[in-house]
């Protein structure tokens, strides 16, 4: 909260400063040799909302500059998400196992594919296994797993995972849910317990 | 998918939540806007008291709000739509249309975005790099947060407030991986009594020439007008989606459905 609060202040101070010429979406020349990879798959993801008939276009470019993820939004935009999915894959082939972890939220949210919440648990896991610092993505999916496990049942997992992410998380917003969904996932450990006994 | 209901009430679809948020899954449909008309005539009726909008920023709220005393200095909140939600023909009128209807059954019109020179900054702060790493939320994810910290400041303020927010579908719930939705962040404020719907259908026109249909239904869908219970994606709060028929809005705003 603190954090979220310091930068409220901080962007809100460059605001009355500002001269730029701001734009939902930007006017940039897709052709300009000056476009970068980054520049480029802002646009892309920009125009999901701002400008559906340029997706396509600008997602393209951001691709052919090195975004895959691109691919992501012309998925969402088409409703076709197999040259995502086909690229995801083929980077898992090649042991890029980050792409991994983009399959397992795929199957998370129901993207291009039936949602199944076993299988992204699988490949969260998976992922982790492959993981070998720990940084925000390691705490990111122990976050979405505890998530997966809560809506699974699976109370103990919940707890295990729930308890990396209170130690390891640096940001508030993670701790505070971490918290409240390990809480939520001791209670019904005892309660099931509790049934048990009787 | 669960069964289709071709009674569209939002009276039902709120049941007793604090906050319905009212998702479009394209800015570029003027159709959206005007089923969010009804939306908020019928949630006003169900005892809504707040209309919170993403198209308007908090900068302006001054502005609305001597707009919503006096009824004048439309034409400031109206040029502001002119100028930056120009995504398609009519839906600059259309979000204007939307925010007189707020005032005219008297829903207290609540701006909930930042001035969009500072999301240029955000996005020059928060690289994407710096975004992937955790070291800052992305420029999206961030307004998920403010806004949050927003309708959570209104719904704590007084147990009788009620709102109705209305943003594109990404800002309500997730949409990729790491970019959580308004939905989550409410958590945060232990805000949980929340309803997302979602706006799908419809037809989109860049002019009044140029349209696509926006339906991913069906074909024997495509024309009707009904709502379901669920999302197809990710959403961690009760969700419903209302689909409009793929057909045009006059330049009146009167529907043909």
């Amino acid at each position: 909260m603190v954090k979220i609060i310091s930068i409220i202040i901080f962007t809100w101070c460059f605001v009355f400063s500002s001269v730029l010429r701001a734009s939902l979406f930007p006017s940039i020349d897709i052709n300009s040799s000056n476009l970068t990879v980054e520049k480029a798959a802002k646009q892309c993801e920009k125009s999901l909302m701002h400008a559906p008939d340029q997706l396509e276009a600008w997602c393209e470019k951001a691709y052919s500059l090195g975004d895959w993820e691109a691919l992501y939004y012309i998925g969402v935009h088409t409703g076709d998400g197999s040259r995502y999915l086909e690229e995801i894959n083929s980077r898992i082939a090649n042991n890029e196992y980050s792409a991994l972890k983009k399959l397992a939220w795929i199957y998370r949210s129901g993207h291009f594919v039936k949602k199944d919440l076993k299988e992204s648990a699988r490949l969260y896991e998976l992922y982790l296994l492959h993981d070998n610092e720990m940084n925000f993505q390691t705490v990111s999916a122990h976050f979405e797993l505890s998530t997966i496990y809560q809506k699974l049942g699976m109370w103990n997992k919940v707890i295990s995972h729930t308890d990396y992410v209170i130690n390891y998380a640096n940001r508030t917003d993670w701790e505070h849910r971490a918290q409240y969904i390990q809480k939520q996932a001791k209670a019904s450990l005892a309660e099931n317990e509790s049934l048990n006994e009787n | 998918m669960n069964k289709i209901n071709t009674d569209v009430n939002y009276k039902t679809m709120a049941g007793n939540a604090r906050l319905v948020m009212l998702g479009e899954s394209s800015h570029s449909t003027a159709g959206y806007k005007y089923e969010a008309i009804k939306a908020i005539k019928q949630l006003k009726a169900a005892g809504f008291t707040h209309f919170a909008i993403e198209m308007l920023p908090r900068a302006m709220q001054e502005k609305i709000d001597f707009y919503q005393r006096t009824g004048k200095g439309f034409n400031v909140i109206q040029q502001y739509f002119n100028k930056y939600w120009t995504h398609g023909y009519l839906t600059p009128h259309a979000y204007g249309e939307l925010v007189k209807a707020a005032r005219d059954i008297g829903m207290k019109i609540v701006a909930l975005d930042v001035l969009v020179e500072t999301m240029d900054i955000m996005d020059s702060v928060c690289s994407s790099e710096k975004g992937i790493g955790g070291d800052c939320f992305d420029t999206h994810t961030y307004r998920n947060a403010l806004w949050a910290v927003n309708l959570a400041t209104i719904l704590n303020r007084s147990s009788q407030n009620r709102v109705v927010a209305f943003m594109h579908r990404f800002h309500a719930v997730l949409n990729a991986a790491d970019q959580p939705g308004v939905d989550v962040f409410l958590k945060d404020h232990n805000i949980f009594n929340v309803r997302f719907i979602d706006f799908i259908g419809g037809l989109s026109c860049i002019s009044d020439r140029r349209c696509s249909g926006d339906s991913n239904q069906d074909k024997f869908l495509k024309e009707r007008y009904f709502y379901r219970e669920g999302y197809p994606y990710e959403s961690s709060v009760k969700s419903f989606q209302v689909h409009i028929p793929e057909k045009r809005v006059n330049s009146d705003g009167s529907l043909q459905w």
